[in-house]
This record gives structure tokens, C-alpha cells and sequence, in this order.
């Protein structure tokens, strides 16, 4: 029995990946190669590419791994448009932000202004036409590169809109630094330099409108943090300091009010004390003596 | 004097004090500060940048032509060798300015500093990021020589990029310095438009760039995903901090109410009446009155003359003094005995019209219920250059002295509805709005207080969000003073070429005989016709008459004598048509006509053409409709400002790469000379010179242009056998030079383009022209009206 779609697992997280394919729901007829990525990403891949019986081909690397969702949500319009060659879904990653990678189109110009495709679900047959996976094209690059030869051909995607490929970091590890991104992306746009030449225009517009896009958000953003989240905190942290200094006057006035009480029993009881010995016999005996020492420094007597 | 700054101002007047602050407080203060007003029309902006006082200062207008346009007549307005250009929202750090200025000492090849992450931008990064350079330091020897920016409007916020490229592209270095970070401006909401326009102004560049470019673009991509991820993580922060803050209040709170006390101390104010329910008047001065008095107290300056006051006279008793000559007291009660005039502001049409040198209007407007048509008779009966001093509240009980619930207490009012109030009936530029208050302040009006029971500094502190009143001092216009122009009117020369239906008119020169005889029977109705002459006389005695319009044709094509002609003498317009002398001798296209029949007509053509344009071959597609009109305007371009034999010589060896016979068509001649004579025969027809070969004057050494102008002169009146003495440049181009030999040529008018009315005291040979052929009648009547009449009636 041939199933009808082939995963190919071309990355180092297996599990993860593994138990997404094992979720989809409805559950379809798949089987899961595992490939050795170590001689590079798009070997791996045509070596997967190689061992697929299925029809339909979906390559995950780099910890990559799928809704429930994806398969239905894929299958359903290849299945049903014999002309759609891809089916692509928008992407989510959740490392430190949280992103959505919404791509609108998956056509020549949009492949060529940016990523586009994400984990796309191939026709196997249309993959092996076009020779498989082009081993000089930066791994990255790998479904782009293919998706774009096979629309140079006059093959044709579709983007799902909902994001159904999940996880994937925004960059592989060791590839974060913008002169590598620029380089990788440099060795797929010179291969594909005769479409970039016919689409140029184009693609120049859809990097202005991405470019567009973020200003706006930035602007946004900052808008909202100056104008609206800025004025907030700062009020509320000087209604914070008022609330403490009124705290702290009040427990200042309950201790002060304490020290109050306890002195005015302090002295009541020295009162009481002095009354005490007033009344004494002691005192009335040593009377005269006093009076006595009191002439002796010139002073008035005391009672 | 070192620096110059000149700061582009498009509505921001709410931050254009700080910047302004910002560079005067800076390490480098600029000598010379220019502030540009791109065409605000923000009400508070204009009133900002009419009522600036801050010293060093100057405002120049620019009508919204776009940055380059602004840019360049801010530095026009400057002297100093380092110009730094920015806009009003954003000023550059300080340490920047004097970086800046360091590498332009430091380098003398360096052509101008942007401020943005610190690189040395080549034409594919300021493609890329064209709409993000919008500070730079430049060095005006670079602007002389590129001879200022740009001024295309598509340009947009590109304007400045555009600039720094062409300084690339001429050999100059260009740098950015800043914080890494640096940008990141809120894309313009036409970004996509500007850059392309961008890339459109330098295409050999763009050609050149390729998949660079592309990168470029990812290079800025990266940068802004990366920036963008930073501001949404600060957000998460900031959300953070925001919750913390606030559950540390909901702690103390708690801890206070365990300690048996409240979070807010309401204390006295914990009642539901008010302290005073007569504004506080038995606790001593009620608090708007406090800023009301200190208002009129300002402008004691303008008390004086006949002043109107509403119910009493008391202020102008008090701030007026002995300047007052007359008072007049206004209320709509006539029970009032010390009403000297009893109406309704609102239909006060039975006061007389410019009357009050001064009129106070304190806390009113609000008690009716037609503030507009108060504000107009306010307006009304002020005398020219008169003073309106008025209050408005923000916040204020509802008044029972004015009617209580269901009488006369109608509004209260906001800045922004004060500022159009006014707008509508003076100039933003002869009115200023004053904000006073704060929340403290409202609260403590609202229960009654007293001025005296808050503290000086509570009571100054202005909160635009919270505010009490709003002062408004308002200028009515003076008389216009009777200066070197005895008339304000502005009168209008039309201009025409064809008068014809043609099948192309890539150029626009042609409007249908219909729709001439419609613009004309509108001048004849609407207008006061006159001829050139007596327009250029009045122009230069400053006597412009009212609604005054001269026609005038150029070139001379047939169509003139058989079109044109009769439906101006069918309706008594005169005319003037300007004739080029050199195709009076044989049946003549004119070279534009041949040049749009070789490369735009329905002929096939040779899929490229190889064409010698300044100095080097140019290889220009001619396969598509569109390729051929590139080419076409390519060719064109350079044809207007190509000499007689070149231009022919071009023209020839185009007929020849097409194949095509090319033969003047009768179409599209010119007037031959005894047609010309018959024309100029005519009632009310003028003949004028358009020179000899209509060549671009401004392009000629001076001896070619003498003999363009004179020996077109000469030629001309020999073949009509009268004098000639009105003279057209040729497209409209005019230097001084040109000017010169024309006035030596003993022309006594002289036409170009210019596209504005005719004001009186005009240079008599350089008038201005509208050219509105392309217009159908009824928005011909209104750019007419719009142009020369609304100038008219100011």
C-alpha cells in the first residue's frame, strides 16, 4: 500500500515533529522518513525525496512542526486543483516575541521580494521533474529555491491563510548575523537573476510595501506606547508614591500617637509616685532639715 | 556665519517651538534659522508660524509644492556654507549636529551628512531607503551646483535622498552618522509611490544595480524586522511596568483601607453641591475672572478708540485709560440703563459697519445660542485693524444670570473649535488662541473657590487637556494702504496655440473650435477684453482694471486666420497673435509637429533608434506604443533646447531611419506672409514676434539670441509693412539677457509663461501668461475666476 503523503524529517528535533504528523486530524495515510542531516540540508532532503512513495511531499527541518490542521488544510485544495502544483500556510513562531509570518501570495515576484512559503506541501512528481533540491542554494532557501523553479516553469501555489506551521525559529542557529542572511540570500537571487530582471519593478514594490508595513507598525507602536502607555505608568506610579507617603505619614502618626499615650502614663505614674512619697513619713521628718539646707543657699524654703 | 538651518514645517506647529529650542540651546546654534512652511493648513500651525517672534527666525512660504520645493527656498532665504535641513518634528540629538559638522571640516569631498545609522550609503542603500533621510547637513556649494533639489512633487519625502544620489552620481561622497537606529520614520502613507518615483529619476542606476538593489532592500528588511521586534518587545515591557505600577497601587490602596483611610482624601470636596453657588463671588475673585482680567490687563495696548463692551463698561473703564475716546455699551435687555446699544449680537445688522477700534467680549459667545453669526457682526462692526478681545469658557457651571436651565446658556467650548470659529471669520495669521487652566483649576471653579485660594503656580500651570477658558485676541484686516499699486486688480493674459480638432496632440497645444468659442463667450460675458497693449500698460502704471483679459495665439499655424480669427472678431475680442518669422517664406511644418508625425503616428517603425543626443548615441526602443513615446519625449526634450541646424539635421536623419516619406501636411502649416498680412489686417488683430527659428532663448550665446529677436523683428515687419512691438518668448523661457535685447529691440510688451494672473505693477516684458486651453468651459471659468478674479477681490 503507497500512503499518500510523505513527511520528510530533515532536521535534529525528530520528536516534536514526529508527534505533530502523529496529531493531524483527520488522520490521513503518511509515512514519516527520517534523514541524516549532517551532509547538509538540501542532501538530506533529496536523499527523503529519494525513499517518498506518497504523492504529496512536506519536508520539516530545523524544529519545525505542524498544527492539527495542516494536512487537511493543505491536501483539501490540491486535491481539488489538479493545477496547484504547492500549498503553503503562514508561519508562527514563538520564541522570545511571538510572531506571524503572513504571507498574501506565493507567485514569482512575491517568492523572489521574500520567504513566502513555509513547509509547503509539494507534488512529488513535480519535485523530482525539477531535479529535487538544488544543493548549492543555502539550506534555508530550500523550499523557496524549489517553489520558484517550479514557477519559472509555470507551476502555481497557494498560500492557506492561517498559520499551521509552527515554531520554526525566525533563524537557524548559527546563521543570526544580517551579512550571512544577505550572502544566503544573494547566491538564490543571482541563480534567479533572469526572473528578478523580468519582475524587478515588482519586486521592488512588494520590499517597499513590507518596508511600508513595519514603519507603520513601528509607528504605531510607538505611538501608543508614548501617547497612551508612557502617560499611564507614569501616573500611576505617582499615584503609587502618594498612596506610600500617605501610608507612611499615617503609620507615622499612629506611632506618634502611641509614644503620646505611653508618655502621658509615664508621667501620670511619676505623678502618683511624687504624691506617694509626699505623704510619707520620711518626708515629713526630714522637713526642718530641709528647710535648714534651703536658708543655708539662700533660697526659699520648699514646702 | 557658519550654519544655516532650515526646518520644514507641514502642520506641526504643536512641536516646532521645541526643535527650534533644540538648535538654539544646542552646541551649534545656527546663525541663520529658517522655518519653511510647506503649505500648512492646520488652524494652530499657521498661527504659530504668523505670530513667531523667536529671535533670528524667519518664516518663508511655500505653498505645498513638496520637500524640494521647500527645501530649496529655505536655502535660498540662507547665506551660510553648511546648511542643515530637517523637519519640525524631528530635531537631530545635539552631539550629532556637531559630529556632522566635524566630518563636513574634515572632508572637503564630502558633499552632505544624512543622519541614520552610521554608514557610507552608496546609490542602492539611499534607493532603498530613500523616504528615511530626512535630516542632512549639506554643503551649499554642492546645492549650487546640482542646482537645488529636485522639485518633482512625486518625489515626496524621497526629495533629500533624491538629492545625496545626485551628489553620489556628480562625483561627491556622501555619509550618515547617528545612533545605529537611526530612522525608522513613520513610512509616509505613499511610500510605494516615492520610491518608485525614486528609482524612476535615476534609471541607469537602477539598470545598472540589479539583484544589488534587491539586497539593498533586504539589507534595510533586516534592519526593520529587527528594529520592529525591539519596539514590540519594549511594548511588552512597558505593558509590564505599566501592570506592576498599578498593582503596586491596588496594594497600597488595600493597605491603606486596612489602616481605616480611603485612597482618595476628598475631604472639604466630598459634597455634592458646590462650595459657592455664585461662582464664589463672596469669597473673594472668582477664578475665571482671574484670567480673564489678566488677559485684558496684556492688551491694555488695545483699549483705546471707540470700544464696545457687553452690559457695562467696567473693563474698559478699568485697562482702558484715557485712549478711549468713545465707550459704547451693548445688551440685548434694553431694561439695562447702561446699554448704549441695544441688540442681539447674533442680528446686530443695525450696528454700522467697521465702527469699534476695540471690542471686548468676555464669557458671552457661550449665553448665544448663534455663535457664528455673533462672531460675524463682531467681525462686522469692528473698524479696519480694529481689536476683538474675547473670552470663551472650557469648563464652567451653567450660568443662572443667563437664562439657568432653559434660557441662554448654550455651549462651552474646545481649542480646536475656538481656532476654526475664528478661522472663519479672520485670517489664522491676525489671531492668536491663549489656553488656560488645568484639572486643579477647573475643580476648584466648578465648587466656587476663590483666585486667592490656590496658589500662583497652580493657577498658571496651562494642561491643554484640562483646560478652564480660552483667550482670544483678534486682529479685523486694516485698509489696504494705497501703496505703489492704486489697483488690487489682477487681470489675466490667456494663451493659445491651435485652434483646431487634430487627431494627436501629444504636446497639448490644440483646443477644439468649440471650446475656444466657449472660453471666449465666457471672457466676453464674464470679463472685461482687452488688448495686450493697453493690459501691459495698465500692468505697468499699476492700474490693473477689474476682471481685464488679453488673448493672445502663438506660433502662427493657419489655423489662426481660418479658425480662430473669426469667432474673436464674430465677438469683438482683440487679440494678439505672435508669429515665428521663419515660416513665413514656404509651407512649413513646425519641427514638433514633424518630430510627433515621425515617431507617434500610425506608421511602422524600425524597432530601435540610434539617435545622436548630447554628444553621445542613444539607443531608444521605438517597438511599443509606450517605447515610442519615451522616445518621442526624449527627442522632444532635446529638441526644445537644441540650436536651428542640429535640431533639423536631427529631424532629416529621423525621416530617413523611418522610411516614411515625411511632407508638411496643409493641416498643420504655418501662415504664409500674405496670409499673415491678411491676419494682421483684421480688426482688433495684433501681430506679435515669436522670434525667428522659435528657438529656447535661455539655451543661446547672446549673439544668436540678438538674432533670433531682431532678426525676427525685422523680418516680420517687412512682410507686414507695419511696426512690431509685442514680443512672445519663445516656450516661454526668459533670462535677463533675453529681456535685455528684446528691450533693445524696442518691443514694448513681452509675454512668457508663468501661469499667474497679472498684478498691477508688472514688468511690462515679462508678463505672465495662463495657459487654460486644455480646460472645458466651465472649469476654464472657475480657474479663471480662481486665479485672477479671487486675486482681484482681496
Amino acid at each position: 500500500v503507497t500512503p499518500r503523503v510523505s513527511f520528510v524529517l530533515a532536521g535534529v528535533e525528530h520528536e516534536v515533529a514526529r508527534e505533530s504528523i502523529a496529531r493531524q486530524t483527520p488522520p490521513d495515510d503518511v509515512e514519516v522518513i527520517a534523514v541524516d542531516a549532517a551532509p547538509g540540508v538540501a542532501a538530506a532532503r533529496n536523499a527523503g525525496l529519494r525513499r517518498a512513495r506518497g504523492a504529496y511531499l512536506c519536508v520539516l527541518d530545523g524544529g519545525s512542526r505542524l498544527a492539527s490542521r495542516y494536512l487537511a488544510a493543505t491536501l483539501e485544495p490540491l486535491e481539488a486543483d489538479p493545477t496547484l502544483t504547492w500549498v503553503s500556510t503562514w508561519r508562527h513562531t514563538s520564541d522570545e516575541a511571538s510572531w506571524t509570518d503572513r504571507p498574501e501570495r506565493c507567485d514569482l515576484p512575491a517568492l523572489l521580494a521574500a520567504c513566502t512559503v513555509h513547509a509547503p506541501l509539494v507534488r512529488v512528481d513535480a519535485v523530482r521533474k525539477a531535479g529535487g533540491y538544488d544543493e548549492r542554494v543555502p539550506g534555508r532557501y530550500a523550499d523557496e529555491d524549489l517553489c520558484l523553479r517550479l514557477a519559472e516553469r509555470g507551476h502555481r501555489g497557494l498560500v492557506v491563510r492561517e498559520a499551521l506551521v509552527l515554531g520554526e525559529p525566525a533563524r537557524s542557529p548559527g546563521m543570526a548575523a544580517p551579512e550571512d542572511d544577505l550572502a544566503a540570500l544573494r547566491v538564490l537571487l543571482v541563480k534567479h537573476a533572469a526572473s528578478v530582471r523580468v519582475h524587478y519593478d515588482e519586486v521592488l514594490a512588494l520590499k517597499d510595501m513590507e518596508a511600508a508595513r513595519h514603519l507603520a507598525a513601528m509607528g504605531r507602536v510607538g505611538a501608543h506606547v508614548e501617547q497612551r502607555l508612557a502617560p499611564l505608568t507614569r501616573a500611576a506610579r505617582e499615584d503609587a508614591a502618594a498612596l506610600a507617603r500617605r501610608l507612611a505619614d499615617g503609620e507615622r502618626e499612629a506611632d506618634e500617637r502611641a509614644d503620646a499615650r505611653a508618655l502621658r502614663v509615664a508621667l501620670a505614674a511619676a505623678r502618683h509616685e511624687a504624691e506617694t512619697l509626699r505623704r510619707s513619713l520620711s518626708w515629713r521628718i526630714t522637713g526642718p532639715l530641709r528647710a535648714a539646707w534651703d536658708v543655708l543657699h539662700g533660697r526659699r524654703p520648699t514646702r | 556665519v557658519r550654519l544655516a538651518a532650515v526646518v520644514v514645517c507641514r502642520d506641526q506647529g504643536r512641536v516646532l517651538g521645541g526643535t527650534l529650542q533644540a538648535l538654539a540651546g544646542g552646541p551649534e546654534p545656527p546663525a541663520e534659522t529658517v522655518v519653511v512652511d510647506d503649505g500648512s493648513t492646520d488652524l494652530y500651525t499657521r498661527e504659530v508660524l504668523a505670530t513667531s517672534t523667536a529671535p533670528g527666525v524667519t518664516v518663508v512660504r511655500a505653498a505645498r509644492r513638496g520637500l524640494g520645493a521647500a527645501v530649496n527656498a529655505g536655502i535660498a532665504a540662507t547665506s551660510a556654507p553648511c546648511v542643515l535641513v530637517l523637519e519640525a518634528n524631528d530635531p537631530p540629538a545635539p552631539s550629532w549636529l556637531a559630529e556632522a559638522l566635524a566630518a563636513l571640516d574634515a572632508d572637503s569631498g564630502l558633499a552632505a551628512v544624512g543622519h541614520g545609522p552610521p554608514s557610507r550609503p552608496g546609490v542602492a542603500t539611499l534607493l532603498a531607503r530613500g523616504s528615511q533621510l530626512r535630516t542632512v547637513l549639506l554643503r551649499r556649494a554642492v546645492w549650487e551646483r546640482l542646482e537645488g533639489l529636485d522639485e518633482e512633487r512625486g518625489l515626496g519625502s524621497c526629495a533629500l535622498a533624491d538629492f545625496a544620489i545626485r551628489a553620489l552620481e556628480a562625483g561627491g561622497r556622501v555619509v550618515l552618522a547617528g545612533p545605529r537606529h537611526a530612522g525608522g520614520h513613520p513610512g509616509p502613507t505613499d511610500l510605494v509611490d516615492v520610491q518608485r518615483r525614486l528609482r524612476a529619476r535615476h534609471p541607469a542606476s537602477v539598470e545598472a544595480l540589479g539583484v544589488e538593489l534587491v539586497l539593498a532592500h533586504e539589507a534595510w528588511l533586516l534592519d526593520l524586522r529587527d528594529r520592529r521586534r525591539t519596539i514590540e518587545q519594549a511594548q511588552v515591557a512597558h505593558e509590564r511596568a505599566l501592570a506592576d505600577a498599578q498593582a503596586a497601587v491596588a496594594n497600597l490602596a488595600r493597605a491603606l483601607e486596612g489602616a481605616g483611610r480611603a485612597r482618595i482624601e476628598w475631604g472639604d470636596l466630598r459634597r455634592l453641591g458646590p462650595h459657592s453657588p455664585a461662582w464664589g463671588l463672596e469669597r473673594g475673585l472668582p477664578i475665571d475672572r482671574h484670567f480673564v482680567e489678566r488677559f485684558l490687563d496684556r492688551h491694555r495696548a488695545d483699549i483705546r478708540g471707540r470700544v464696545l463692551e457687553m452690559k457695562d463698561a467696567g473693563y474698559t473703564e478699568r485697562f482702558g485709560g484715557s485712549a478711549v475716546t468713545e465707550r459704547a455699551v451693548l445688551d440685548i435687555d434694553r431694561d439695562n440703563p447702561r446699554a448704549t446699544l441695544v441688540a442681539d449680537l447674533a442680528r446686530a445688522d443695525a450696528i454700522p459697519t467697521d465702527t469699534f477700534d476695540c471690542f471686548i467680549l468676555t464669557q458671552t459667545l457661550h449665553v448665544i445660542h448663534d455663535v457664528r453669526g455673533a462672531l460675524h457682526h463682531a467681525h462686522r462692526i469692528l473698524a479696519p485693524g480694529g481689536v476683538l478681545l474675547c473670552t470663551l469658557p472650557a469648563v464652567a457651571r451653567i450660568s443662572l444670570e443667563d437664562g439657568g436651565l432653559d434660557g441662554g446658556d448654550h455651549w462651552r467650548f474646545t481649542e480646536a473649535s475656538v481656532r476654526r470659529l475664528f478661522a472663519e471669520r479672520f485670517d489664522p495669521a491676525t489671531f492668536s488662541v491663549e489656553v488656560t487652566g488645568n484639572v486643579l483649576v477647573a475643580t476648584a471653579f466648578l465648587h466656587g473657590l476663590a483666585a486667592h485660594e490656590l496658589s500662583p503656580a497652580e493657577l498658571e500651570h496651562i494642561d491643554p487637556w484640562h483646560p478652564l477658558l480660552f483667550c482670544v485676541r483678534a486682529v479685523k484686516a486694516p485698509r489696504r494702504a494705497p501703496a505703489v499699486a492704486r489697483s488690487t486688480h489682477a487681470g489675466a493674459i490667456l494663451l493659445y496655440h491651435r485652434v483646431a480638432r487634430v487627431e494627436q496632440d501629444a504636446a497639448g497645444l490644440a483646443i477644439t473650435p468649440a471650446a475656444f468659442r466657449a472660453h471666449m463667450e465666457h471672457v466676453r460675458r464674464a470679463w472685461r477684453p482687452m488688448t495686450l497693449a493697453a493690459l501691459a500698460a495698465a500692468a505697468a502704471a499699476g492700474d490693473v482694471p477689474d476682471r481685464a483679459v488679453a488673448v493672445t495665439i502663438d506660433d502662427g499655424y493657419l489655423d489662426a486666420l481660418s479658425t480662430a480669427s473669426p469667432i474673436l472678431t464674430d465677438l469683438d475680442i482683440p487679440a494678439t497673435f505672435f508669429l515665428t518669422s521663419g515660416t513665413l517664406e514656404h509651407d512649413q511644418e513646425f519641427w514638433w509637429d514633424t518630430l510627433e508625425a515621425i515617431l507617434l503616428g500610425p506608421d511602422a517603425l524600425p524597432a530601435v533608434l540610434d539617435i545622436a543626443l548630447d554628444g553621445s548615441v542613444e539607443r531608444l526602443p521605438t517597438a511599443t506604443r509606450t517605447d515610442r513615446a519615451e522616445a518621442w519625449r526624449r527627442v522632444n526634450d532635446w529638441m526644445v533646447g537644441a540650436g536651428a541646424d542640429a535640431r533639423e539635421e536631427r529631424l532629416r536623419s529621423l525621416a530617413r531611419w523611418s522610411g516614411h516619406r515625411v511632407r508638411p501636411r496643409e493641416s498643420h502649416r504655418a501662415l504664409r506672409a500674405a496670409e499673415a498680412r491678411e491676419l494682421a489686417g483684421r480688426a482688433g488683430h495684433t501681430i506679435g514676434a515669436h522670434g525667428a527659428r522659435h528657438l529656447l532663448l535661455t539655451a543661446l550665446p547672446l549673439a544668436e539670441v540678438l538674432q533670433e529677436v531682431l532678426d525676427g523683428k525685422a523680418w516680420l515687419e517687412t512682410v507686414l509693412a507695419r511696426p512690431v512691438t509685442a514680443f512672445a518668448y519663445p516656450y516661454g523661457a526668459c533670462d535677463a539677457n533675453a529681456r535685455e535685447v528684446v528691450r533693445a529691440g524696442r518691443f514694448t510688451v513681452a509675454v512668457t509663461g508663468g501661469e499667474r494672473p497679472v498684478r498691477s505693477v508688472e514688468d511690462a516684458l515679462r508678463l505672465p501668461r495662463l495657459d487654460l486651453s486644455g480646460l472645458d468651459a466651465s472649469a476654464f471659468a472657475a480657474r479663471l475666476h480662481g486665479t485672477a478674479g479671487l486675486h482681484s477681490s482681496r
